[in-house]
C-alpha cells in the first residue's frame, strides 16, 4: 500500500505545487489522479519514487519512507515501484530488446538466457515481439507507450505510476493502452497510480478516483462517488464522457 | 537586488553546481559499479569520430608551420633547425592544444546534445527510476573515457603533425625523409614529449565534464538542447586555454628543464 500525508513541496515562493497532500493506494487497484494542469499530479507521481525531494510530509510504500530516505533505501523501494513516462521515455541508442534488458542487466542477478525469456515474454505481454530487434524512432506514439510499459513491468514491479498514459493517442489505441492497464492489475496484481487528463481513459482504469486542486486532494474515492459531487471540475470531467 | 548583486548570485550558484558536478564525478569514479565495457565502448566511439578530422588538421597545421617558418629561418641562415623548430613547437604545444580543440568540438558538443536530449525526454529519469546511476552510466563513463583517448590521440596528431611538416619541407626543398628525421632526432627528446601528452588528460576531462555538464541541465525543448550543444563547445574551449595556460606556468616554474 502507498500510503500519502501531509506532503509539501514548493519550487518558489509563488510555485507551490503541493501543499498538503494525503492519499491512499489501496493494494492492487488502479487510483486515477486528475486535476487541471499545473496543479501538481506529475509532481506528486515523481515525489512517490523520489525523483523529487518533497520539503514535508511523508511518503509510505509498504510501510517504508520515501521522504528524506538514503540513496540505497530508496533503490529498494524503486525495485518495487515502476514509472511509466509520458513519452514512454524509451533509450534512443538501443533497440527495443536491449531497452527491456537494460534495467534487469544492470540491477537484478540473472543469466542472458533468463534476460532474453524475461524480455520476450513481456513483449509478448504488451503484444509487441515482433519489434524487438527495432529502434524506438521505428516505432509509433502507441507502440512506444506499450514499450515503456513493458520496461518498466519486466523488472516485476508492484506497483506502476503511470504518467498520461494515453495522452496523444487516438481513441483506439487509449483504449488499448487502458485495458492494459486493467490486465496488469488484474493478472500481475500491480497496483497503480496513473495521472491523466483523459475521462475515457479513467472510466476504464479507475478504481478509486482522486482530485488534486490548488496542491491538495479534494475529493477521494470510489469512481461511482467521484461522478456523484457537487464539485463543477468533477462534474464537467465526467459529462465529457 | 541590484543588477550586480544578481549576476554575482547567479555565477555563485553555477559555480556550486560545476562544484558538485565535479564532486560528483570522483564520488562516482572512485566506488562501483565502475562500467569499464561503457568506458571502453566509448573510446572505441569518441576515437572512432575524432581520429580523422584529428590527423588532417595536425597534418595541415604541420605542413603550414613549415611552410611559413621556412622564409624566416632562411634570413636568420637556420634553415637546418626548421625541423626541430617545428616538430619542438608541435610536440609541446600546438599538437596538445589543436587535438583538444578539435575533439572539444566534436565531442563536447556531442555529448551536450545527446545527453541535453535525454534529459528533456525524461530518458535520464526513467534510468534513474529503473536503479541506475544516469551520472556514473553517462558521466563518468565519459569523462574517463576521454581522459584514457586524449594522450593517444595526442600521439597521434605529433606523429602526422611532423610527418606534415616533412611533406612541406620535402615540396620545398626536397629533404629526405631520413635527413628530416635525423634533425629531429637530434633536438626532440622524450621529456619534451611528456607533459605535451600529460596535460591532454586534463583536457580530456574538462572537454567531457563540461559536455555533460550542459546535457545535465539542459532546459525543455528542442532550443534548449541547442544552446547545452553550441555552450559546450565554447566553455570547453575556454578552459582548454585557460587549463594550458596553467599547466604550461607550473611546468616552467618548477621543471623549466623540461623545456
Amino acid at each position: 500500500m502507498i500510503v500519502i500525508r501531509d506532503l509539501y513541496k514548493a519550487f518558489s515562493e509563488t510555485l507551490r505545487p503541493l501543499q498538503g497532500v494525503h492519499l491512499v493506494a489501496e493494494e492492487k487497484t488502479n487510483t486515477v489522479l486528475i486535476g487541471k494542469s499545473g496543479s501538481g499530479k506529475s509532481v506528486l507521481l515523481k515525489s512517490i519514487v523520489g525523483l523529487l525531494e518533497p520539503d514535508k510530509g511523508s511518503i509510505l510504500v509498504d510501510e517504508v519512507e520515501v521522504v528524506d530516505s538514503r540513496q540505497d533505501t530508496l533503490q529498494k523501494i524503486r525495485h518495487n515501484v515502476g514509472y511509466v513516462f509520458q513519452s514512454g521515455a524509451l533509450y534512443d541508442s538501443l533497440t527495443v530488446g536491449e531497452n527491456l534488458a537494460f534495467p534487469l542487466e544492470k540491477t537484478r542477478d540473472l543469466s542472458r538466457g533468463e534476460i532474453n525469456d524475461r524480455v520476450a515474454y513481456y513483449l509478448e505481454q504488451v503484444g509487441l515481439p515482433e519489434k524487438i530487434g527495432r529502434m524506438p524512432s521505428e516505432l509509433s506514439g502507441g507502440q512506444r507507450k506499450r514499450i515503456g510499459v513493458a520496461r518498466t513491468i519486466v523488472t516485476e514491479p508492484k506497483y506502476l505510476l503511470y504518467d498520461e498514459p494515453t495522452t496523444g493517442l487516438d481513441p483506439l489505441t487509449t483504449k488499448e493502452i487502458a485495458e492494459f492497464i486493467v490486465k496488469l492489475r488484474d493478472d500481475l496484481d500491480i497496483t497503480g497510480i496513473a495521472v491523466t487528463h483523459d475521462p475515457y481513459c479513467l472510466q476504464i482504469v479507475a478504481d478509486t478516483v482522486a482530485y488534486i486542486d490548488e496542491g491538495i486532494i479534494k475529493f477521494s474515492g470510489h469512481t461511482d462517488e467521484a461522478r456523484q459531487t457537487a464539485d463543477p471540475f468533477l462534474k464537467a470531467f465526467f459529462q465529457t464522457v | 537586488m541590484s543588477q550586480e548583486t544578481g549576476i554575482l548570485k547567479k555565477s555563485l550558484v553555477e559555480f556550486g553546481r560545476y562544484a558538485h558536478f565535479i564532486g560528483t564525478y570522483f564520488k562516482t569514479a572512485l566506488k562501483p559499479p565502475y562500467e569499464w565495457r561503457q568506458v571502453f565502448r566509448h573510446i572505441d566511439e569518441l576515437g572512432t569520430y575524432s581520429t580523422p578530422l584529428v590527423m588532417v588538421t595536425n597534418f595541415l597545421i604541420g605542413a603550414i608551420l613549415a611552410f611559413q617558418a621556412r622564409p624566416t629561418m632562411e634570413e636568420f641562415g637556420a634553415a637546418g633547425y626548421l625541423p626541430a623548430l617545428v616538430t619542438r613547437s608541435l610536440v609541446i604545444e600546438l599538437s596538445p592544444v589543436i587535438t583538444a580543440l578539435i575533439v572539444a568540438g566534436r565531442v563536447s558538443s556531442g555529448i551536450g546534445a545527446e545527453l541535453g536530449s535525454m534529459k528533456v525526454t525524461e530518458q535520464l529519469e526513467a534510468m534513474e527510476c529503473s536503479g541506475v546511476d544516469p551520472y556514473n552510466y553517462l558521466v563518468t563513463t565519459r569523462i574517463n573515457a576521454l581522459i584514457l583517448l586524449m594522450p593517444i590521440l595526442t600521439m597521434i596528431a605529433d606523429f602526422v603533425g611532423i610527418f606534415g611538416a616533412y611533406v612541406a619541407e620535402w615540396i620545398a626543398t626536397g629533404a629526405t625523409m631520413e635527413l628530416f628525421y635525423q634533425q629531429v632526432q637530434e633536438f626532440l627528446y622524450f621529456w619534451d614529449i611528456v607533459p605535451g601528452v600529460f596535460k591532454t588528460t586534463f583536457f580530456g576531462f574538462i572537454i567531457a565534464l563540461i559536455g555533460a555538464y550542459k546535457g545535465f541541465n539542459a532546459t525543455s525543448g528542442t532550443q534548449g538542447v541547442g544552446r547545452a550543444t553550441t555552450s559546450a563547445v565554447v566553455v570547453a574551449s575556454l578552459w582548454i586555454l585557460i587549463i594550458d595556460l596553467i599547466l604550461v606556468k607550473i611546468v616552467v616554474d618548477y621543471r623549466p628543464d623540461l623545456y
